[in-house]
C-alpha cells in the first residue's frame, strides 16, 4: 500500500523537496476536491511534539470538507532528514516554499495555515511570494519571548532531574549544539535566528483572506493584526478562549474543538 | 541510510517510516526492527527520541520501522471492532509481515516506551519470530487495578521518604498545612499493610507475569528492560523481579539497565544518548554490527 483511504479521505507518506529530505503526509478527498490546497506548518521543537494530534485533527476535518491538505516536517524535525541544530530559521521558510510547490502541482490556490512558529514561518513566506489565504493561530511574533519560555521549561526540567545546564547536551556530543530544550538541539545560528524575530519587522504579507486566531489575547498579536490590515482585503481576528494546547504534554492534551471547527468553517466559507 | 515513508499493516492501514541500513545484502540475516508508539506519542517518540534510535540502529545495519498504531499519530482508526490493546498486537505482527516481504527478514526485535514496551513484551510472547525485546519503562503489566494500586502506592511511599523527607519546601508545606495529610498517612498506611500482608491480586498478577517472562527467556528471546532511575516504571520492576533477578541473569538471555537522571519518557539529549548507548552495544553484543559483525554471539540458546 502507498496510501490509506478512509471516509473519503486518501492520506498519502510521502518524501519530497530538495533531495527529497522533506516528509510530509498528504490527504485529499477521493472525489470533488475543491482547489484550494492546505499547507500545514507545525509548531516547531517541543511544541511540535504537543500539537501533532491537534494538527493531525484540523488536517483530517479539513480533508473531509473538500480540502486537499500537505502536513509537512521541517528539516531536522519529525520525520525529515538531519537534525534541527543543522538549520537556521531561513531553511525552514524554505520548506514552506517547498511544500507550496508540492501543492500547487494539484491545487490551483494556496492557503497557509501556520501554529505558533509555523504561524511565523507562514507570515515570513507569504511576505515573499503569492498565497491567497492565510491562517495564523497564535503565531509567535517575537521570537525572543518564544525562547525565553522554552528555556525556562528546559531549565525547570534539568533542575527536576539534577542536570546542570547544558549538561545534557554536552553529554550527547552534538557538536553544533549550543542549547537543547528538551530534546530538541538548536544551534547558535537558529537561536539567533528566533531571538531576533519580530514579525512585524518583515514585508508584510499582501493576502487577500487572513484569519488571525487568538487562544489568549497579547498586545504582539494586536501589533500584528494592525500590520496585517492594511494588506488584507479581509482580516477575521478572533480570540477563543482555549487551553494554550502548546503547553500541555501529550497525554494532557483536550483538543481545542472550538478552535479546529472555527479554523475549518472560515477556510469553508472563502469564496472559491 | 535510506527512509521511506510507508503504509504497513494489512487489517487497517498503518503510517510508518522504514529507516535502511546502507546496504541491504545482510538484511534477511540480521533481526528487523520494530519500534512502537510510546504512549499516544506520535512514532517519532518524545524528543524525537526514536528518529535517534532508529537512525542509529540502521546505522550499525538494521532495517527499522517506526510506524503508528490505529488512532495514534497519522494512522487512521480501526473500522473494525478489535480492542485496544489486542489491536496493538496484531498490527504490530502485521508489520513484521511487511518487513518479511520487503526485506526476507526471519526474526525480529521489538521495542517501546510505557505502552510501546507492553506490546512488545506481549507479541514477543506470542510470535516466534521474535528474538529480542527493548522494554523501556515498562509498567501495568496486567489490568488488574489492585495491583495497579498496590505498586502504585510503593512508588509514592518511596516519594516521600526518600524526596520529601529531606526537602525543606516539602516540610515548610507540612507545617503550613499545605499538605495532603489524608493522602500522606493513606499511603504510609497502606505501605505497611501491603508488607505485612499484599494483596491476594498483586501477589497472583506478580507470580503470572513472572511467568510469562521466565517463558520468553526460556524460549532464547534477548529482554532488556530499561528503566528511568526513580520512575514509577522501576517501582513495577521492584515488584515484579522480587529479589530473583539473578535467577534470570542467570539465563544469558536478561539485561536490564537504569538510566540516571531520567524522566518516564526518555526526553533530555543526555538521556537519548544514554539510551543509544545501551540499546546499541546490547545490539551489537548479541547480533554483531554492520562495523564489525565479528563480535555477533554465535550461539543464542538460553
Amino acid at each position: 500500500m502507498t496510501s490509506a483511504i478512509t471516509a473519503g479521505v486518501e492520506a498519502r507518506p510521502l518524501h519530497f523537496g530538495p533531495a527529497q529530505r522533506l516528509f510530509g503526509l498528504y490527504e485529499a478527498p477521493t472525489e470533488n476536491a475543491t482547489d484550494l490546497g492546505v499547507v500545514l506548518c507545525s509548531p516547531v521543537g517541543h511544541e511540535y511534539i504537543r500539537c501533532h494530534r491537534v494538527c493531525r485533527q484540523l488536517a483530517t476535518r479539513l480533508a473531509r470538507a473538500g480540502f486537499p491538505v500537505l502536513r509537512f516536517d521541517y528539516l531536522g524535525c519529525g520525520d525529515s532528514a538531519g537534525d534541527s541544530d543543522e538549520v537556521r530559521l531561513e531553511d525552514w521558510v524554505a520548506d514552506v516554499s517547498a511544500a507550496i510547490d508540492l501543492v500547487r502541482r494539484r491545487c490551483r490556490r494556496i492557503c497557509l495555515v501556520g501554529l505558533r512558529v509555523g504561524g511565523s514561518l507562514g507570515y515570513l513566506l507569504a511576505g515573499q511570494q503569492d498565497v491567497d489565504v492565510l491562517v495564523l493561530w497564535q503565531p509567535v511574533v517575537e521570537g525572543r519571548e518564544f525562547w525565553r519560555e522554552a528555556l525556562v521549561q528546559q531549565e525547570d526540567h534539568e533542575a527536576k532531574f539534577r542536570w546542570a545546564q547544558g549538561e545534557s547536551a554536552q553529554r550527547a556530543r552534538k557538536p553544533g549544539t549550543t542549547r537543547e530544550v528538551l530534546g530538541f538541539p538548536y544551534s547558535s545560528a537558529l537561536i539567533q535566528g528566533l531571538e531576533s524575530l519580530d514579525l512585524c519587522e518583515h514585508p508584510t504579507p499582501v493576502v487577500e483572506r487572513v484569519l488571525l486566531l487568538a487562544n489568549s489575547e497579547g498586545a504582539d498579536l494586536d501589533r500584528l493584526g494592525a500590520r496585517l490590515e492594511p494588506g488584507a482585503a479581509q482580516l477575521d481576528r478572533r480570540v477563543v478562549e482555549e487551553r494554550r494546547l502548546w503547553v500541555a504534554e501529550p497525554y494532557e492534551m483536550v483538543i481545542p474543538q472550538q478552535s479546529i471547527k472555527l479554523v475549518v468553517d472560515w477556510i469553508s466559507g472563502v469564496p472559491e | 541510510m535510506n527512509e521511506q515513508a510507508a503504509v504497513l499493516g494489512e487489517s487497517s492501514p498503518l503510517i510508518g517510516i522504514i529507516t535502511e541500513p546502507a546496504s541491504l545484502s545482510a538484511a534477511a540475516d540480521r533481526p528487523a526492527v520494530v519500534i512502537m508508539n510510546s504512549g499516544i506519542v506520535h512514532r517519532v517518540g518524545p524528543g524525537r527520541g526514536m528518529v535517534r534510535l532508529a537512525r542509529d540502529l540502521a546505522e550499525r545495519g538494521s532495517v527499522v520501522a517506526r510506524f503508528d498504531h490505529s488512532g495514534i499519530g497519522d494512522s487512521p482508526n480501526r473500522q473494525d471492532h478489535t480492542p485496544w490493546p489486542r489491536s496493538t498486537m496484531v498490527e504490530t505482527r502485521e508489520v513484521m509481515d511487511d518487513l518479511s516481504r520487503r526485506y526476507g527478514s526471519r526474526s525480529f526485535i521489538l521495542m517501546g516506551i510505557c505502552s510501546g514496551a507492553l506490546t512488545s513484551f506481549h507479541v514477543a510472547r506470542e510470535d516466534p519470530r521474535v528474538v529480542g525485546a527493548v522494554l523501556m519503562n515498562s509498567q501495568g503489566s496486567e489490568a488488574s487495578a489492585e495491583w495497579q494500586r498496590f505498586v502504585r502506592n510503593r512508588e509514592w511511599a518511596r516519594q516521600y521518604w526518600t524526596r520529601s523527607l529531606f526537602n525543606a519546601d516539602s516540610w515548610r508545606r507540612a507545617i503550613t498545612g499545605k499538605v495532603q495529610y489524608r493522602r500522606l498517612l493513606s499511603v504510609l498506611g497502606r505501605q505497611i499493610r501491603d508488607r505485612v500482608a499484599p494483596p491476594d491480586d498483586a501477589t497472583s498478577v506478580t507470580h503470572s507475569v513472572w511467568a510469562q517472562l521466565q517463558e520468553i527467556l526460556e524460549r532464547g528471546v534477548q529482554v532488556m528492560f530499561v528503566l528511568a532511575e526513580g520512575g514509577h516504571a522501576s517501582d513495577f520492576f521492584d515488584v515484579l523481579m522480587d529479589g530473583k533477578i539473578a535467577s534470570l541473569e542467570s539465563t544469558g538471555c536478561f539485561h536490564h539497565v537504569t538510566l540516571e537522571r531520567c524522566d518516564h519518557t526518555m526526553t533530555l539529549l543526555g538521556n537519548q544518548h544514554d539510551l543509544l548507548r545501551e540499546v546499541g552495544t546490547w545490539m551489537d553484543r548479541q547480533w554483531g554490527s554492520a562495523a564489525d559483525p565479528s563480535r555477533r554471539m554465535t550461539d543464542h540458546a538460553c
